[in-house]
């Protein structure tokens, strides 16, 4: 082959620098190829899709370039990488599922819809209903993605939405959140709105109850923030008549001081109701409460806003697997490479990572991403079995700190009912256990609140193993207890590798916890 | 093509059997959307004959390999394209841009990569000056591009009722 002259070099490099800039690939491996007709430039990737062509066909129509010599010569050739590992895609897939631990209103932008993965149950059609909404499911259960898809769709169509992350307003209990959030929601309309003098007008207002209360916090009091309500309500109306409808994201809702969280909400129907304005809740059930019944204040479930669950548990594992491989793979594509898959070894993997997420998609992911680190730690080319195992230790470790920040400071009752359930497990040799369903039972309550932070899975939600009418819950202490402990070994883990809902035969056989009236 | 053809009459035979609808009685346009199913039929078995062929070469006749894959691909996308969209063409203008139904699957990327898979048909066809190793794709490449796409088709017409 005759020598590539240097300025057929230097714009096969423009375009390879856009292209790897624009598809995270990089350094993204390429060929000049010299045919009859002259150059070509090929980029190769493992896997095509068509976000690859998209960004190819937009760089090169981009006016930069319109003297290009490649500009009606590059192509994409689907190649292997081997071993996938240490891939340029296995290094994007890498910082795509770390980016995708954390969602808030700007994750992945514009390529979040290609992304998404609908719910198992269907929910997103619900979700785009006008009516009020509250998602709930464990932390990583896609609370937040499912809201942030919502708000994607209505954005397609050009109807409004306003985002606010609940996170700010961590434990707070005082009426300044009340005005915060007023303050947000006219912020982002004014910016989406050309009804910005009415606006300023109520930004006005609000700014002097907040001036007074520098100096006597007492101010901020509801007989204030009444008065401003109706104006409120009226330059929304107003707003909303030329846009539809509007729905208000709060998302991760729980964070908000519990004994706060139904006056607050009382306060924001106030002026949504009636009013064409929705709300879609996201929130951890055990940390939150909508409705106060004896001030009958708030959202009531089931009247005032309907209720969503997302709850991947593994009582149905078949689909909770389904559900995560589709999660794995599409992340996979986008990043060029055919599957997860070809990063592990064998097909067990998935199995094994179904049952130690629990079925909790963020888990999964996490684990994933903790597992490729191992191995490619050790110089392996392949995850294996233990580098999914020490992967779910880790987790382990890792809800064990959050729970600290989610959990009430006194709970050490909680971390007590923890340590006796992890011993009567390894005592009766297995993994999974039952306990009687009693309501208003505050060791009931802790099991509940230890099951919200995934300590704990269910596996079924009502069994009746002996007597008629006395029903449990089939439980699986999170797996990540096992890992590493010597005495586990014995235990039999139930259903270890099997993606398949137990039958009911199986867990009538299963150990019963008792309850211990010290927790 | 022999006189008298179904895809003789229109440019587009799925449209014009619409078109009857109004005028022909059900059991005429049963018979037209029969037509069109075993010409789909016959183009898909076309197709599956040159990969199959090309599939038993050896890669010392890498021309006639490439070649043959590439009008295996051809053949069975027109079939797709018959019975999805209706459209039969055939003229050269059908090479150049292979428009494909958007429920067929990664109809974007298999639609580009035939541009790929036809320039190295043209260089295996008529570049006498061009070696195996000028190919776009390579032949393990076409074989993988190759087979994907007949499988792909061969589902996506079983499941519009073809039985092939």
């Amino acid at each position: 082959m005759s020598k590539i002259p240097d300025s057929i070099r230097q714009d096969a490099d423009k375009i390879k620098i856009e292209f790897e800039r624009k598809t995270g690939l990089i350094p993204i491996r390429f060929e000049i190829k010299e045919r009859a007709e002259g150059y070509l430039l090929i980029f190769d990737i493992g896997f095509l899709t068509d976000r690859f062509y998209k960004i190819l066909e937009t760089l090169l129509s981009n006016n930069d370039l319109k003297e290009n010599y490649f500009v009606e010569r590059t192509v994409l050739r689907r190649k292997a990488n081997l071993p996938w590992l240490n891939s340029i895609e296995a290094k994007l897939y890498q910082k795509v599922l770390s980016e995708s631990l954390v969602v808030d209103q700007h994750t992945f932008e514009s390529d979040f819809l290609d992304r998404y993965i609908q719910s198992m149950i269907g929910a997103e059609d619900q979700l785009l209903s006008k009516n009020n909404h509250v998602v709930f499911g464990r932390r990583g259960s896609g609370k937040s993605s499912i809201l942030l898809y919502i708000k994607h769709i209505r954005e397609q169509n050009n109807n409004i939405n306003i985002w606010i992350s609940m996170q700010t307003y961590e434990h707070r209990k005082d009426n300044l959140v009340f005005i915060d959030i007023i303050k947000e929601i006219l912020l982002q309309l004014s910016k989406i709105n050309s009804n910005e003098k009415e606006i300023r007008e109520i930004l006005k207002k609000i700014k002097a109850i907040e001036d007074k209360a520098v100096n006597d916090a007492s101010l901020v009091n509801d007989e204030n923030l009444n008065k401003i309500v109706p104006e409120i309500r009226r330059v929304l109306a107003k707003i909303i008549s030329a846009n539809g409808e509007l729905f208000i994201f709060l998302d991760d809702f729980h964070v908000l001081e519990m004994s706060y969280q139904a006056m607050l909400l009382s306060k924001i129907y106030s002026f949504t109701r009636g009013n064409k304005i929705y709300l879609k809740i996201s929130a951890i059930e055990i940390f939150s409460k909508l409705f106060d019944s004896a001030n009958r204040m708030g959202l009531e479930i089931g009247n005032d806003i309907q209720r969503i669950t997302l709850d991947y548990n593994l009582t149905i594992p078949d689909k909770a697997k389904k559900h995560i491989e589709k999660i794995f793979e599409a992340h996979a594509h986008y990043c060029g490479l055919p599957n997860f898959t070809v990063l592990c070894n064998g097909e067990k993997l998935i199995s094994r990572l179904v049952w130690a997420s629990a079925g909790v998609p963020r888990d999964a992911v996490n684990m994933l991403l903790q597992a490729i680190l191992k191995t490619k730690e050790k110089g392996k080319t392949k995850i294996s079995l233990t580098d999914i195992n020490i992967a779910t230790a880790e987790a382990l470790n890792d809800k064990k700190r959050a729970a600290k920040i989610d959990s009430a400071p006194n709970d050490q009752n909680l971390l007590d009912l923890l340590t006796s359930i992890e011993a009567f497990c390894l005592d009766s040799a297995s993994n999974a256990f039952l306990i009687l369903i009693q309501d208003n039972n505050v060791v009931y309550e802790r099991i509940n609140k230890l099951i919200d932070l995934r300590f704990l899975h269910i596996i079924n939600k009502s069994i009746t193993p002996d007597k008629a009418g006395v029903k449990y819950l089939a439980l699986i202490l999170d797996y990540g207890f096992y890992v590493g402990i010597r005495r586990a070994k014995t235990l039999s883990l139930f259903k270890e590798n099997l993606i398949e809902a137990p039958s009911i035969k199986e867990l009538r056989k299963l150990p019963k916890y008792k309850y211990q009236n010290q927790f | 093509m022999k006189k008298p053809h179904l895809l003789k009459i229109s440019s587009n035979p799925i449209e014009m059997k619409e078109n009857l609808t109004a005028i022909l009685p059900d059991d005429s346009i049963k018979l037209i959307q029969k037509e069109i199913d075993e010409n789909a039929k016959e183009l898909f078995l076309l197709g599956e004959s040159h990969y199959k062929f090309a599939k038993k070469l050896s890669n010392n006749n890498w021309r006639q390999k490439v070649s043959r894959y590439y009008y295996g691909v051809f053949n069975v996308l027109r079939a797709v394209r018959l019975l999805s969209l209706g459209i039969y063409r055939t003229d050269v203008s059908d090479h150049k841009s292979i428009k494909l139904p958007s429920d067929f699957p990664n109809y974007i990327v298999y639609a580009k990569q035939c541009g790929s898979l036809r320039d190295d048909r043209n260089l295996a066809d008529y570049d006498h000056t061009g070696s195996v190793g000028d190919l776009i794709l390579g032949l393990n490449d076409t074989l993988m591009l190759s087979e994907e796409i007949v499988e792909a088709s061969r589902t996506y017409l079983n499941s519009r009722g073809l039985n092939l």
